[in-house]
């Protein structure tokens, strides 16, 4: 589904990214973990479009994306969801689905998505009236989410889910993750939470100061001891 | 007392219409496009010019105040700001060079006297026992319908969505596969056609001549200020509020100081609301 062949990102003169290659499969949920400043971010922004990569070569369904913008990755069929619950805090919620819904151009099949993600999210229908703005953190997640998901993606990049969320909360996000997992949705998770997100993945990445350090089966990493060391804090 | 509200609402529409153009390219490129001031000089002479040399209908002079303005705001963008994106001072410093530009090129080409202009329509109507010109009353009406337009141009279409989309999170729009580049084409467009629309509807009223952008540019700012970054009913609010108090003030205190209250006003609000009446927070 996504590859990424040997890939330098900068801003300006300082590089970020360097010779970073990974892969992610049809169907498969890989995490790509690593402490704050790693640049797990910064791949993200990098495959969908938001940042010109300084070399290296990113193929989305065996198609190059490299240097395409964003805007017009999106439509095919790639979906990003920002860190930070970066929500249209003064728009309806039902507002913000459609907005995630732009690249669909058949008001019956913005009608249909929105209709599935009602069914996955019963709350969002409830509220679909409220003004982004005015929801909880948890609550703000699972719109960005389901905003992303309005335009039906195959692909889904999520940026630091659980970031500054309550324990309780982040667990209901990743029941979130697992709901996308059933409808057979490739994702591609970014997170400092290393555990949890080592957890509801398959493979995963760990990123070093902008390389990659150690890569392999979820299961591997979670028992790694260098990982233990490093992220989990056991000694 | 009702001839300053009356003369005060006929003020405030253009103020508010000016502004509401300009608030929306404040609030999504962050740039106080001064260079609207000196749009709206060239759509009055643009009117003036069909009306006095061809004989246009008002309404045909009208519109082409509001492409000449569209136009010329369009190619600053496009051309101009651009490649100035995410330098906001250098945008700033452009937009307020055009501004004089755009006043001493009309010097340049049509000398600084000022000229007198046929009303579109003639004739009056008597309203509370006060006589009123039809051209004034056009002024009120055409605000009013062009303020609902817009605003359900932005609430109802997928265009106005993206607009607004871009006004509360620029970074994130793109990545809804919202062309930002073109969301940027279309405010400037309109806000260059809002400003070339309120010329030439005022300019019958008044004279034209090269520096008559200068107040109405900066009572504009001032009611963006005030009404509030985003908000469509805000900036009409605070736009008749700001040229009624005005009209007030000049009757009955001085009218030396008419364009010091606009000011006044705007510190005082700035004081006490920081977002503007009826604005949208702003981080």
């Amino acid at each position: 589904m996504l590859e990424v062949k040997n890939l330098n990102v900068g801003y300006g003169e300082i590089r970020v990214i360097w010779d970073v290659s990974l892969e992610v499969e049809e169907g498969e949920t890989v995490a790509l973990v690593g402490a704050n400043g790693a640049g797990k971010s910064t791949i993200l922004k990098a495959v969908s479009g938001a940042l010109k990569p300084t070399s290296g070569e990113i193929l989305f369904k065996g198609e190059s994306i490299t240097g395409v913008p964003a805007h017009k990755v999106v439509g095919k069929g790639l979906a990003y969801v920002p860190e930070g619950r970066r929500v249209f805090p003064y728009m309806t919620v039902r507002e913000n689905l459609e907005l995630g819904a732009y690249t669909v151009n058949k008001d019956s099949e913005v009608k249909e998505n929105m209709e599935w993600i009602f069914e996955m999210f019963p709350r969002l229908k409830e509220r679909q009236k409220q003004l982004a703005g005015t929801f909880s953190g948890g609550e703000q997640q699972m719109l960005v989410i389901s905003r992303a998901l309005m335009s039906k993606p195959s692909f889904l990049m999520i940026d630091e889910p659980s970031l500054g969320l309550q324990p309780s909360i982040v667990d209901l996000v990743y029941e979130t993750i697992t709901t996308l997992q059933e409808q057979k949705i490739t994702i591609l998770l970014v997170e400092q939470n290393v555990l949890k997100s080592l957890e509801v993945s398959r493979r995963g990445y760990v990123l070093d100061n902008g390389r990659i350090s150690i890569q392999g089966s979820s299961e591997k990493l979670i028992n790694n001891e260098d990982i233990k060391r490093v992220y989990f804090g056991i000694d | 007392m009702e001839i300053y509200i009356l003369n005060g609402l006929i003020l405030g529409s253009i103020y508010a219409l000016i502004a509401l153009g300009l608030n929306l390219i404040w609030s999504i490129t962050d740039i106080p496009d001064f260079s609207q001031g000196g749009i709206y000089v060239f759509a009055a002479y643009a009117a003036f010019f069909s009306v006095s040399l061809f004989n246009v209908p008002g309404i045909v002079a009208i519109l082409i105040a509001a492409l000449t303005g569209a136009i010329l705001a369009f190619c600053f963008e496009k051309f101009l700001y651009r490649r100035w994106r995410g330098n906001i001072p250098i945008q700033l410093l452009c937009a307020i060079a055009l501004f004089f530009l755009l006043a001493n090129l009309a010097i340049f080409f049509w000398t600084a006297k000022s000229w007198n202009m046929d009303h579109y329509i003639v004739g009056k109507a008597t309203i509370m026992g006060i006589g009123v010109s039809y051209q004034r009353l056009l002024v009120i009406a055409m605000v009013i319908v062009l303020f609902v337009a817009i605003n359900l141009f932005l609430k109802r279409t997928k265009t106005g969505k993206a607009i607004r989309a871009a006004a509360q999170d620029l970074e994130v729009a793109p990545w809804m596969g919202i062309d930002t580049d073109k969301v940027f084409s279309i405010i400037f467009a309109m806000g260059g056609a809002l400003s070339g629309i309120a010329a030439a509807l005022i300019t019958p009223v008044f004279t034209v001549y090269p520096m008559m952008g200068e107040l109405p540019l900066l009572k504009a700012l001032v009611v963006v200020i005030l009404g509030g970054f985003g908000s469509v009913g805000g900036t009409l609010v605070a736009g008749l509020g700001l040229g009624v108090l005005e009209s007030l003030g000049a009757g009955y205190i001085s009218s030396d100081y008419q364009h010091g209250f606009a000011f006044l006003i705007l510190m005082i609000v700035l004081a006490f609301r920081p977002q503007g009446l009826f604005g949208l927070r702003r981080e």
